[in-house]
């Protein structure tokens, strides 16, 4: 019947669009085929707080760059701490599938930060390393569970960073603004660049002033998708900080240390104080109402003027 | 095959999944732009035009070109929403959006009502075409100006983060479903707050019951219709009419939900997806001659209008009143 190439829009063949779209899908795998590894490790759990006598598993994670050839003996060698007031405990690292966990369940209740350590050897010159912090409240008997800002331990995590803020009731909230103090084996780091990144990737930047610190807001709107209403994010800080003291590793020389170190902190949406919900119902209900009985009386008088068209009244 | 049935049935599965797949750990945003109301605690994916309204709230020169990363996560967001589109065409607001659903499911309810169905006369209708893409352009342009100062004006303030969304009727209602009433509410923080919630709790109410007595009032002026209309021909779904076999008999503008003449009027045109069309198929349904009007995956025939197909539905249809 010769109806192709009628289409007066875009005359595109078949052979042509299905050029198109493998062309398309080339591109598409070869984005999502980046090998997984780490530019950065950070830990994860579930959950903001716990309870004495519950087991929290936390999880070593490593974010989406290509990976060194000796990852998982890298990663399986990390170092896992935890600390509450001035006590450090050594945690085990386990592989579970594909993940690498630590469990912990402490005796008593208080404030504990878990901190990690790998070295992931000789990458582009410097030798590198990540550093990573999570704090886990533990609450019930025994302990104060009270968020203190204190350096974890410059030995064991040379670059570290830390919330020299007072949280409310061991919650940060989105509008909060916090200070943030970079330190690098202890005296505080100037000039520092701090990202601050969320779970879906939108990152704001700040940099340290000569004390180490910066400040940074949580804002609900400027983040993600905040739902307004109860729920926490995740929110990463991260600092790449390289030195200058070349050295020898293994037989292999390197230009300097780098070190990859990241916080991650959960985040509240603050509570409301602006909205009422009863304004929003009566809104909802007034439109539908009005609406409504306009379209009602349309129709009533529609079909009244077709009655004395008709001649049927 | 009943086509219709067919599409209700995807259309619950697919609202479970996107409303409630959150409860079994579904969560399709990082892979597909699906539709799903971001503010949905138990969403299984997340809203596509609210990943695109935040990341065009993003200050240009937080995309450094000496850090690639955020550049390759902007590119690789696009691709799979191109990829997405391009695949399902306009069947994503026919088969799979859940909002759409429930539009389809008010009209269910109408049916069962007894109350009568509205239609817009075709110059309302041509008139209130362009609203959804004043939409997309206000969407666009506002989340930019918050982020950059266009024009050397000052930028606009945060309180319009997120604009669509504000104004969007499925933000409180899909929540709904999940027993959330809490986007339900007229926020009083500032004069843009108050301007911009009151708009979309009055959008609600208004969709509610244009929904209720008009089929899919609210696809017309989705500003995701407006976005997918960019596909309508490069499409690997589309929808062909030989324009030799029809014989005008307006069934398929009929039938159609979203009042598309263009279904019937078009002898010359080929690909007939239009602006609206949601890739439904009650056209291919209602025609009643072989291969006038059919749907096409990859140029392969899905779905055929033929002749006794039509017949068996109409006596399929007329058993049913039968019967009641």
């Amino acid at each position: 019947m010769g109806t192709q190439g009628r289409n007066n829009r875009f005359p595109v063949s078949t052979l042509m669009r299905m050029i198109i779209i493998s062309v398309s899908v080339g591109i598409f795998l070869a984005m999502i085929c980046n090998p997984v590894c780490g530019e950065e490790m950070w830990l994860e759990t579930e959950g903001e707080s716990s309870y004495v006598g519950m087991e929290r598993m936390i999880e070593v994670k490593f974010g989406e760059f290509p990976v060194p050839k000796n990852a998982e003996d890298n990663i399986s060698n990390t170092l896992l701490w935890s600390k509450t007031g001035s006590s450090i405990y050594e945690l085990k690292l386990k592989k579970e599938g594909h993940a690498y966990i630590v469990k912990m369940a402490p005796k008593s209740a208080g404030y504990y930060t878990v901190a990690a350590y790998t070295d992931f050897g000789i990458k582009g010159g410097f030798l590198t390393c990540f550093c990573s912090k999570i704090e886990v409240p533990f609450y019930g008997k025994g302990g104060e569970v009270k968020y203190e800002p204190k350096i974890f331990d410059k030995d064991r995590i040379p670059l570290e960073i830390l919330i020299t803020t007072e949280s409310s009731h061991n919650r940060r909230y989105t509008g909060d603004e916090l200070t943030v103090r970079v330190l690098y084996k202890g005296r505080p780091l100037s000039d520092a660049e701090i990202s601050l990144v969320t779970d879906s990737g939108w990152t704001k930047r700040i940099k340290t002033d000569a004390d180490g610190e910066g400040k940074v807001t949580l804002l609900t709107d400027r983040a993600v998708l905040l739902k307004e209403h109860g729920a926490t994010k995740r929110y990463m800080f991260r600092v790449d900080y390289t030195d200058k003291a070349a050295g020898v590793d293994k037989g292999k020389g390197y230009q300097g240390n780098r070190y990859i170190s990241t916080l991650v902190i959960g985040v509240y949406s603050s509570p409301h104080t602006w909205e009422s919900s009863k304004m929003g119902y009566l809104t909802v209900l007034a439109t539908a109402l009005i609406v409504g009985l306009g379209i009602s009386l349309r129709r009533h008088l529609r079909r009244r003027n077709k009655r004395l068209i008709s001649g049927s009244d | 095959m009943n086509v219709s049935r067919l599409r209700q049935l995807i259309q619950i599965l697919a609202f479970g999944l996107l409303v409630f797949g959150g409860f079994i750990n579904v969560d399709l945003t990082h892979y597909l732009p699906v539709c799903s109301c971001t503010f949905n605690d138990a969403k299984g994916g997340s809203c596509f035009l609210a990943g695109l309204q935040c990341i065009l709230t993003k200050p240009f020169d937080q995309y450094p070109l000496d850090n690639w990363w955020p550049l390759l996560r902007l590119t690789k967001w696009i691709l799979y929403t191109v990829l997405f589109f391009i695949i399902l065409n306009k069947a994503w607001c026919g088969w799979l959006c859940p909002f759409g659903a429930i539009q389809d499911w008010l009209t269910i309810l109408r049916k069962k009502s007894g109350i009568e169905c509205a239609r817009f006369s075709w110059l309302t209708h041509d008139k209130l075409k362009s609203v959804k893409y004043i939409l997309l352009f206000l969407l666009i342009i506002l989340s930019v100006g918050i982020g950059n100062s266009l024009f050397g004006l000052p930028r606009l303030t945060e309180d319009l983060h997120v604009p669509m969304c504000q104004i969007c009727p499925a933000r409180p209602l899909i929540p709904i479903f999940t027993g959330d009433f809490s986007q339900f509410f007229i926020n009083f923080k500032s004069t843009t707050k108050i301007v911009m919630s009151t708009l979309g709790m009055t959008l609600l109410g208004l969709v509610l019951v244009g929904s209720f007595v008009k089929k899919r009032f609210w696809c017309a002026y989705c500003p995701i219709s407006a976005f997918t209309s960019l596909f309508d021909n490069l499409g690997l779904m589309q929808l062909k009419k030989d324009g030799q076999r029809c014989t005008k008999c307006g069934n398929c503008s009929r039938v159609c939900d979203m009042e598309i003449r263009e279904i019937a009027e078009e002898r010359d045109r080929e690909n007939i997806v239009t602006q609206d069309c949601m890739l439904c198929m009650r056209c291919i349904e209602a025609c009643p001659e072989d291969l006038a009007l059919k749907a096409t995956f990859l140029g392969k025939n899905v779905f055929a209008s033929s002749f006794e197909g039509f017949m068996a539905r109409q006596c399929i249809k007329a058993e049913g009143n039968r019967e009641r």
